[in-house]
């Protein structure tokens, strides 16, 4: 066998052979040329795409500046809530109490009144009774004593009032007291201790009063109530 | 008849004292709750007069005790309330209360109620 360089066309062959390394190492050298120049892009995409949100960070030199304007609205917040609180107190602690205690009193005033008239009456009553012993001989006297003393047995029902109106009066006192725990409960939310429910607030449902109560209507009421009673079983035998 | 006024406010016990009087009831006795009034409540008490929102034990609670124990349990009760709505109304006759009168109420009505029980009694 006859080696290729010594073949006749082998010279050929090893220039051919050289100037294809050559060939590939000039594509070498323009894929690397080409891969930096890539490299290069990505590298400036970077860089813009850094100084573009640098651009749009704010000043930092303001930031101080910024975080004491915060911190004197939120001082002003705080303050305007204390002075919420205060008033709010004001209203539960003060004014409340001041309708209360002046509903006592008419209570209290109301009721020394009525006690007065019945002494009065009762008075009266034992008056008329002695006139009554006296009168027996005379007639017309002793119907116009009568009639007096109905009248005063009239005036004794219409002191009634003065027990509906206290209870309307404690209904109201009832109501304001149920406010003052209800405004006591949003200060407490101030307070940061929480505030209670409405079902914390509520009273006793049995109440020694009865804030319903009217002197309105009384002979339509008392109709229907009859009418209760009067359903068969409705009445109890004693 | 001795009558038993159960009531809270002292010028209501009065003026129902004096209704019964003028209608010749002049045997009271009073209490100012349901509990003074199970205490006050022996064998010579023969009609209850209640009214209904009372401290310590409220005349509801009060009939119902009346009509738990042996002894009381047929007394005849009259309640005196301002209270009239109806579950109110509803609620009294199943506790055993054989009569109700609103308050204001006038001698005349009392009387009335008075006798309509007594008469079933």
């Amino acid at each position: 066998m006859t080696p290729a360089g010594d073949h006749p066309g082998g010279a050929d062959l090893r220039t051919l052979a050289a100037e294809i390394q050559h060939t590939k190492d000039l594509v070498d050298e323009v894929v690397k040329e080409v891969q930096a120049s890539a490299v290069g892009h990505r590298m400036s995409d970077r860089l813009r795409s850094l100084g573009e949100t640098l651009a749009r960070r704010p000043d930092l030199t303001a930031l101080p500046g910024l975080v004491l304007r915060v911190y004197s609205e939120v001082t002003d917040a705080l303050g305007g809530i204390k002075r919420g609180r205060e008033a709010i107190r004001h209203v539960a602690f003060e004014r409340i109490q001041k309708s209360q205690a002046r509903i006592s009193e008419v209570t209290n005033a109301t009721e020394s009144a009525t006690l007065e008239l019945l002494n009065g009456l009762e008075r009266s009553l034992g008056l008329i009774d002695r006139l009554g012993g006296m009168a027996t001989s005379n007639p017309e006297a002793g119907a116009a004593i009568e009639t007096l003393r109905s009248e005063l047995n009239q005036l004794f029902g219409h002191l009634q009032f003065q027990d509906i109106t206290a209870q309307q009066l404690a209904g109201v006192a009832g109501l304001l007291e149920d406010i003052e725990a209800r405004v006591q409960s949003v200060v407490s939310l101030f307070d940061g201790r929480g505030g209670g429910t409405a079902d914390d607030l509520g009273r006793p449902e049995d109440a020694p009063f009865n804030p319903a109560a009217t002197f309105l209507d009384t002979q339509r009421r008392q109709a229907a109530i009859d009418a209760a009673f009067s359903k068969p079983g409705a009445e109890a035998t004693p | 008849m001795k009558c038993l006024v159960v009531d809270d406010s002292a010028t209501m016990r009065r003026i129902v004292a004096n209704a019964l009087k003028s209608i010749g009831l002049t045997d009271v006795v009073e209490a100012a709750d349901g509990s003074q009034a199970l205490l006050a409540c022996d064998q010579t008490v023969e009609f209850v007069i209640t009214d209904w929102n009372m401290p310590v034990m409220g005349g509801l609670d009060f009939v119902k005790a009346l009509r738990a124990n042996p002894t009381t349990a047929r007394m005849p009760v009259l309640m005196v309330t301002t209270r009239s709505v109806q579950e109110d109304i509803m609620q009294a006759v199943e506790a055993g209360v054989n009569g109700y009168i609103l308050k204001p109420f006038t001698p005349q009505v009392l009387k009335d109620k008075i006798t309509q029980i007594m008469a079933v009694a």
